[in-house]
């Protein structure tokens, strides 16, 4: 379906395996009122953004695991909850309604991460020796928002300063906030962004 | 030029017509009548800092918004759509979701890289939102890109310039005001002034004619900030000056000056208890072109959020006053005053476009002379309405805002010259609306009427004004 939209468009495409754990394996890209346990998990030269009725947005960068535990959204309301898990890879989050109104929780294999509007990159390393939900680095950066909090080993590291990093290593507590580079900060967007060439 | 007489125990003016006119001579009794509660200039110059009227996002419930929220349910079903995603991050950003938009353009990166006009709109929008490291680290990408145009340069440059300005420590704002006031009851009260209890310049407003008349005025407010990481220096000079049409001798200009550090107290940003920002003021006062007042004091300022839509501030403030007698006020100094000030406001957003303020402030004035003591109270409740005027309007939008005052005084002791028995004791009513359109960015036209209400137990301080100010705003 992607491929096909990008032709259409005349725009690249991304190279996306997405599959439900509890259902065939199919392609995503829109999230209306409710998802729950959709895993999304690109390739090497995959890519996906997921648009979410909220009008916030989920893009995941190539060899990147993640699962959208849940979502739901209320539009007369504009309330709702959304929750993930980014087993490793890396993932960039635009807030929508829901985030303006109460934090938006990621869990990684070590840390949980919650952010209050704003933006987001998340990059999750699993450690191999540990296995699949076994310790790992998480190291997440805030970009524009309200607040973003990293929580591990039951203590937690908040910064509202943007372009700001908080990392916590093998389930360690996090470190204190410290700021980011343009320079890295330009590595982690260009993995979110299509290969140079466009087209897959 | 009007020459001062007494006449039963009250300063006068005779005109040059011949016309009586009051003048109060150091607010020796009849503290509740106009003029006699203080303005702080500061708050007087509100009205010039406060917000432009232009160049603000379109408040949600337009047609807008609407038209956004159709576009954004249509990329629901088409996602890919690039004309779609331009046509909602433009609806987005005029609406102030930058994030919506750069949800949209982002988007587009994820399918194709080579898009230097999407990456500077996305470096302009994270630019908007503070996110100055990641708006550079488009800006490199649109730069290294080797097909990128001298146009695109340029803009790149015209960015990073504007990046470095704002994240420079140190910053200025300008608000400047003129225009013209016709009042019914000719005072030197600041036009656009806003009262709050304690404070100077008091004796600009103590001086009423009961004449109609108009004048010129010009203020201005230049803040200051230096960021120093934890705290900021912010600094605040404003200067008006009103020139009447016939009564020069009520001619006024006004200079203060405050500066002081500001800071949070657990945490900064959404997560802080309370912003704190103690600091020091002078003043100086000319009315009838000659040195009528200068103070000095400090003052301690609180603000902190209570929810996201409602927002609390107080302030604690000392002004030590001096006065120079006059040929309009020969008695001034008997105001020499230490004057105590405290209060506080609410901010509530009630509507998605509409605020609500509640403000709160008593001020004891211990003057040389029992007679010229007073303590006042002032209520002053306003509520703030954006309209979001048609697109081929070409202007907007439009602010009103009703106020409403009711302000109570009590003097010292009786005047032995004017009403040896009676303590005065007065309560006034003030209330009218504030106009501002938006005509540029920068620029907005102003409109006031304001009508006041004196009543006191001293007949002679009874009195009624009515004030049109028509003006325009600029603001960089």
């Amino acid at each position: 379906m992607l491929a096909a939209l990008g032709a259409t468009a005349g725009i690249g495409v991304a190279n996306v395996v997405a599959t439900a754990a509890d259902r065939p394996s199919r392609e995503l890209l829109v999230a209306h009122d409710s998802m729950r346990n959709e895993r999304i998990d690109t390739s090497e030269r995959g890519q996906v953004q997921l648009l979410f009725a909220d009008q916030s947005s989920l893009s995941v960068a190539p060899d990147s695991d993640v699962v959208i535990n849940e979502f739901l959204y209320d539009p007369q309301t504009q309330t709702g909850n959304l929750t993930a898990t980014v087993t490793t890879g890396l993932l960039r989050y635009v807030g929508g309604e829901i985030s303006k109104n109460k934090d938006v929780a990621f869990y990684t294999p070590g840390a949980v991460v919650s952010v209050h509007g704003g933006i987001i990159l998340i990059k999750a390393e699993r450690d191999a020796r540990l296995g699949r939900g076994g310790g790992g680095k998480t190291e997440v950066l805030f970009l524009s928002g309200d607040r973003m909090c990293v929580t591990a080993n039951g203590q937690s590291q908040c910064t509202t300063k943007f372009a700001t990093a908080i990392t916590s290593e093998g389930g360690e507590s996090p470190a204190a906030p410290v700021p980011v580079t343009v320079e890295t900060i330009r590595a982690l967007l260009s993995h979110l962004q299509a290969a140079d060439g466009g087209t897959d | 030029m009007p020459a001062l007489t007494t006449q039963n125990g009250r300063y006068r003016i005779a005109s040059d017509r011949g016309a009586c006119a009051r003048l109060l001579a150091g607010r020796p009794h009849g503290a509740g009548r106009r003029g006699l509660f203080a303005i702080r200039l500061a708050a007087a110059m509100l009205w010039l800092s406060s917000s432009a009227a232009v160049g603000q996002p379109t408040p949600a419930g337009t047609e807008l918004d609407e038209q956004a929220i159709a576009l954004f349910k249509e990329l629901l079903k088409d996602p890919t759509n690039v004309d779609l995603n331009f046509r909602y991050a433009e609806a987005a950003v005029k609406l102030g979701n930058y994030e919506g938009a750069i949800s949209a353009l982002e988007r587009l990166l994820l399918y194709n890289p080579n898009f230097p006009g999407v990456k500077l709109e996305l470096a302009e929008l994270y630019t908007r939102l503070a996110s100055y490291n990641t708006a550079r680290a488009y800006l490199d990408q649109v730069e290294s890109a080797p097909d990128a145009t001298p146009q695109t340069r340029a803009r790149v440059q015209a960015i990073r310039d504007q990046i470095e300005r704002a994240t420079s420590p140190s910053k200025f704002a300008v608000n400047l005001v003129t225009g013209i006031r016709h009042q019914s009851d000719v005072s030197a009260e600041p036009a656009g002034s806003d009262i709050v209890a304690g404070g100077i310049p008091l004796t600009l407003s103590s001086v009423i004619l009961h004449k109609p008349g108009w004048d010129a005025f010009l203020g201005g407010n230049v803040a200051h900030t230096y960021d120093l990481g934890d705290a900021t220096i912010e600094s605040n000079a404003l200067v008006y000056y009103s020139k009447q049409f016939r009564f020069s001798s009520i001619d006024s200009a006004a200079i203060e000056v405050n500066s002081g550090p500001r800071f949070d107290i657990g945490g900064s940003g959404a997560s802080k208890i309370v912003s704190l920002r103690p600091y020091a003021l002078a003043s100086e006062v000319l009315l009838g072109n000659s040195q009528f007042l200068w103070d000095v004091g400090a003052g301690l300022s609180a603000s902190r959020p209570i929810t996201e839509q409602i927002s609390a501030a107080g302030f604690y403030e000392f002004r030590s006053e001096r006065f120079a007698n006059v040929g309009a006020v020969p008695t001034a100094t008997d105001m020499d005053a230490d004057v105590h000030s405290i209060g506080g406001n609410l901010s509530y957003q009630i509507l998605e476009n509409g605020n609500l303020g509640l403000q709160v402030s008593y001020a004891i004035n211990n003057a040389r002379r029992s007679f010229a003591s007073y303590d006042a109270f002032v209520v002053r409740a306003t509520y703030a309405h954006s309209f979001q005027l048609p697109a081929e309007f070409g202007v907007g939008p439009l602010i009103v805002s009703p106020v409403l005052y009711r302000i109570y005084s009590w003097n010292g002791a009786a005047n032995p010259a004017v009403a040896p028995t009676v303590i005065p004791i007065t309560q006034e009513w003030r209330f009218g609306v504030t106009g501002e359109l938006g005509l540029t960015n920068n620029l907005a036209a102003t409109a006031h009427v304001i009508r006041e209400v004196i009543g006191s137990n001293l007949p002679s301080d009874r009195s009624t004004d009515t004030q049109v100010i028509i003006g325009l705003r600029l603001s960089y």
